[in-house]
């Protein structure tokens, strides 16, 4: 999985591309932790690339929920697709993560 | 095969270090004292008969430039002998004028008339004698003899007289005579009382007031002799040194004129003139030698006789040869070729034999620096190959020991390497069996593990109670050896069935215990009285929320099955939707209400759907690591595939053939590749 960060109007936006499973989680967590950890606790994940999530994946995305609303941030996601939006919803990770379709929506309603 | 086996040795033995290294260096002193020999040989003969060539040249020159100076001494001699005879001729020629002058004068003061004194002058001059009979003879311009002691010349014309060279006597004389007064010349005459001509001086005196010359001879074939016994000595000598001198072993000079007499020859068979050992007789070996010395090489090959076969001319040999011009002489060596290599034949033999020492030398040096060499890496050799049966404890000894010998740097380096390397093997050896021995038990561990978790899920029979109202089958295949999937069913009271399928976020042991959890606190949450899925799946959140640190959790789908009425209640915790199976053989994804996972959201909210089964109606209940099962072109095993599957069995025979042919499916699906994901799969079927 690759990841890429663009800073926009206060957002670390995170583009996730690939598959985020068992493998490729923990890279993803790790570096999601720091950057909340290191301050920028308002993240909007980029989620058009990402073709699979797994449970690992799901867990990965719960924490990153958690720890956001914990350091008083915001986290949110936006251009997921429909295979990723039905585990989702299955997990009712949306709750916890409110998933926007496109980027300007997302930046729009905080 | 005695030779194929020999063969079959020589190249073993050639594979040998030693063997291959004192074959090389032999090889190349081998090749390098040949090359040197063969060099040698030519450069040294080439050499040695140029310098024995060079040397015979030396002596003849020497020899010429000996008869060089005996023909100046000659010349000098006869010069100075045929001056003091002029001198002698001139001064008695003298006498006599100043006798005729003073008849002349008595003409002149008329005391004689001029004939008488004229007669008077001849007479005089006529008898008059000296030396050994010798006299004095006046010519006119006639060329008679007026005067002469002899008889039978007295009154003759001579015109016809020449001299010792033919020339006509007279002609040049008279030329002369006027010109300077006096002439001399030489004439072969012969001595009064004599028959054989000699060489003789003659001195002419011009008297001019008569026209007269006056004149005397006198016999020189003295000098002529006095050179002559000089030469001989002079020959003598030369025999003296010929016989001396000698080049190589019968190398020799000798001498010989123009008419091919031999002068000198030092040895007795050519001092007869012939040609001695140096060409058969009938050659004319000194005729060639002739021909050779008026060329520009002066040498000539030919064949001789030995020493030992005088009559075989068949050594070869050859001759150098000069010509000493004033004597008409011809100076010549004879040389035999074999003789002249023989001193580079002598180096050569000794050289070989002191070669042939230091190779000899050499080799055995060789062989032993080789064995030197070899020797210690025979002994590594020896020592790794022991290795191979060696108790390891035994072998740091063995290898110090031979760190201890005294070795070749290279070989010592060698010997370091190998202890460091059987150190570490040593070592290696010792972490493998620890290593090994830990994996073993964490195997062995892991499988005691596996049985547990296995003993954990329900048993069919005694789930199920003998109960015909359900069919199920089901099954657990973990990635690893344990997994973080579970199943489960029993009967909560005489009508309700309860079973459930969940997929903790993660493998391994981690995994493992969470499922072992989660399973208990869900069976606990049904003992506890909690009746209802959205119940259960609250309480157990609750609980598994609970120091949660890692933030695991379980996806789980939950139903109840009222046996006697149909009636499925189910609630969903994040899980896959099941697949809804009709007894006519529709299939349908069940619709599934959101819900979180359980074990991360504390107070998360549950809620329940309820649906009624009928007779025949069944569920297949999974876990994503059939969905997402992976091939080897990493394409997932997909939801419309198991969909699409299932369908096809519809309605299937009973629950084991579903099951078993899904599992078919997934693994020729994912072929040779490892399972990545545990895989659940549990399929109900209502036979109420």
């Amino acid at each position: 999985m690759d990841m890429f960060e663009v800073r926009k109007e206060g957002l670390l936006i995170l583009e996730l591309k690939g598959r985020l499973d068992a493998l490729t989680s923990p890279g993803v967590r790790d570096k999601i932790l720091t950057f909340l950890e290191a301050g920028e606790t308002n993240v909007l994940l980029d989620c058009s690339g990402m073709d699979y999530v797994s449970s690992a994946g799901l867990r990965v995305l719960f924490e990153a929920a958690y720890k956001a609303r914990d350091l008083k941030g915001w986290i949110g996601s936006y251009g997921v697709c429909e295979n990723v939006k039905k585990i989702f919803n299955l997990a009712d990770l949306s709750s916890e993560l409110p998933t926007f379709r496109t980027q300007e929506e997302a930046l729009k309603s905080r | 095969m005695s030779r194929r086996f020999s063969l079959r040795s020589l190249i073993a033995l050639l594979s040998h270090f030693k063997v291959l290294i004192i074959i090389m260096v032999i090889a190349s002193l081998g090749i390098t004292v040949l090359m040197f020999m063969a060099f040698t040989q030519r450069e040294v003969t080439r050499s040695m008969v140029d310098k024995g060539d060079e040397e015979a040249r030396n002596i003849m020159r020497v020899i010429m430039l000996n008869l060089e100076d005996h023909r100046i001494g000659l010349d000098f001699f006869r010069d100075y002998a045929r001056g003091r005879y002029e001198e002698q001729l001139r001064n008695l020629v003298a006498v006599v004028v100043s006798q005729i002058d003073f008849y002349h004068g008595l003409y002149e003061k008329g005391t004689l008339s001029e004939d008488q004194a004229r007669n008077a002058a001849l007479l005089s001059v006529q008898n008059m004698r000296y030396g050994n009979n010798d006299y004095f003879f006046i010519y006119d311009h006639r060329n008679v003899a007026i005067s002469h002691a002899d008889p039978g010349v007295r009154g003759k014309d001579m015109s016809g007289l020449t001299d010792t060279q033919g020339l006509p006597l007279f002609k040049t004389m008279w030329k002369t005579a006027r010109e300077k007064g006096e002439a001399f010349d030489t004439v072969w005459w012969t001595r009064l009382g004599e028959k054989k001509p000699v060489t003789k001086l003659v001195y002419f005196y011009h008297y001019p007031k008569w026209g007269w010359i006056v004149g005397t001879g006198l016999y020189i074939d003295d000098i002529d002799r006095d050179v002559d016994k000089k030469r001989a000595e002079m020959i003598d000598v030369l025999k003296m040194i010929f016989d001396q001198v000698r080049i190589a072993d019968t190398g020799y000079f000798f001498l010989f004129n123009g008419q091919k007499k031999m002068l000198v020859h030092p040895q007795p068979a050519g001092q007869n003139g012939s040609s001695g050992m140096d060409a058969a007789p009938e050659k004319d070996y000194l005729g060639d030698l002739m021909a050779v010395a008026s060329g520009t090489r002066g040498r000539m090959n030919h064949l001789g006789s030995e020493p030992s076969h005088t009559d075989a001319y068949r050594s070869g040999k050859y001759s150098h040869v000069q010509h000493f011009q004033p004597f008409d002489w011809y100076l010549a060596s004879s040389l035999s070729e074999k003789e002249m290599r023989r001193p580079a034949q002598t180096i050569i033999r000794r050289q070989a034999l002191f070669v042939s020492a230091v190779f000899i030398c050499a080799m055995i040096g060789a062989i032993v620096l080789v064995s030197f060499v070899t020797r210690p890496l025979l002994k590594l050799a020896r020592h790794a190959g022991q290795l191979e049966q060696a108790d390891f404890s035994l072998s740091e000894e063995t290898t110090g020991k031979l760190l201890s010998i005294r070795f070749p740097a290279e070989i010592k380096n060698l010997a370091g390497v190998m202890w460091n390397m059987e150190r570490r093997l040593v070592e290696y050896l010792q972490n493998l069996k620890e290593t090994t021995a830990a994996r073993e038990r964490m195997e062995s561990e892991l499988r005691i593990a596996r049985d547990i978790q296995m003993s954990m899920l329900p048993v069919h029979e005694t789930a199920l109670e003998g109960r015909k109202e359900i069919e199920l089958a089901a099954s657990l295949e973990p990635a690893r050896e344990i997994g973080g999937d579970l199943y489960d069913f029993f009967f909560i009271d005489k009508d309700r069935f309860c079973f459930l399928v969940g997929d903790v976020s993660d493998k391994g042991v981690p995994a493992a215990l969470f499922m072992a959890r989660s399973k208990a606190i869900l069976r606990n949450a049904v003992l506890k009285g909690s009746s209802t899925p959205e119940q259960i799946f609250s309480m157990a959140n609750g609980e598994l929320t609970e120091g949660n640190e890692m933030l695991m959790f379980i996806t789980a789908f939950l139903g109840i099955l009222n046996v006697r009425t149909g009636e499925l209640i189910f609630s969903n915790a994040g899980h896959v939707p099941p697949i809804l199976l009709k007894a006519s053989g529709e299939c349908s994804l069940l619709h599934l209400p959101p819900g979180k996972p359980l074990g991360i959201t504390k107070g998360a909210q549950f809620s329940v759907r309820s649906l009624h089964l009928d007779r025949g109606d069944g569920l297949l209940v999974f876990t994503d690591g059939i969905t997402e099962a992976m091939n080897g072109n990493d394409a997932f095993f997909g939801d419309e595939r198991l969909y699409s599957l299932v369908q096809a069995l519809s309605p299937p025979k009973d629950m084991g053939t579903l099951k078993q042919a899904v599992l078919k499916e997934v693994k020729d699906f994912t072929g040779s590749r490892s399972q990545s994901d545990d895989i659940t799969i549990l399929c109900l079927r209502f036979a109420g």
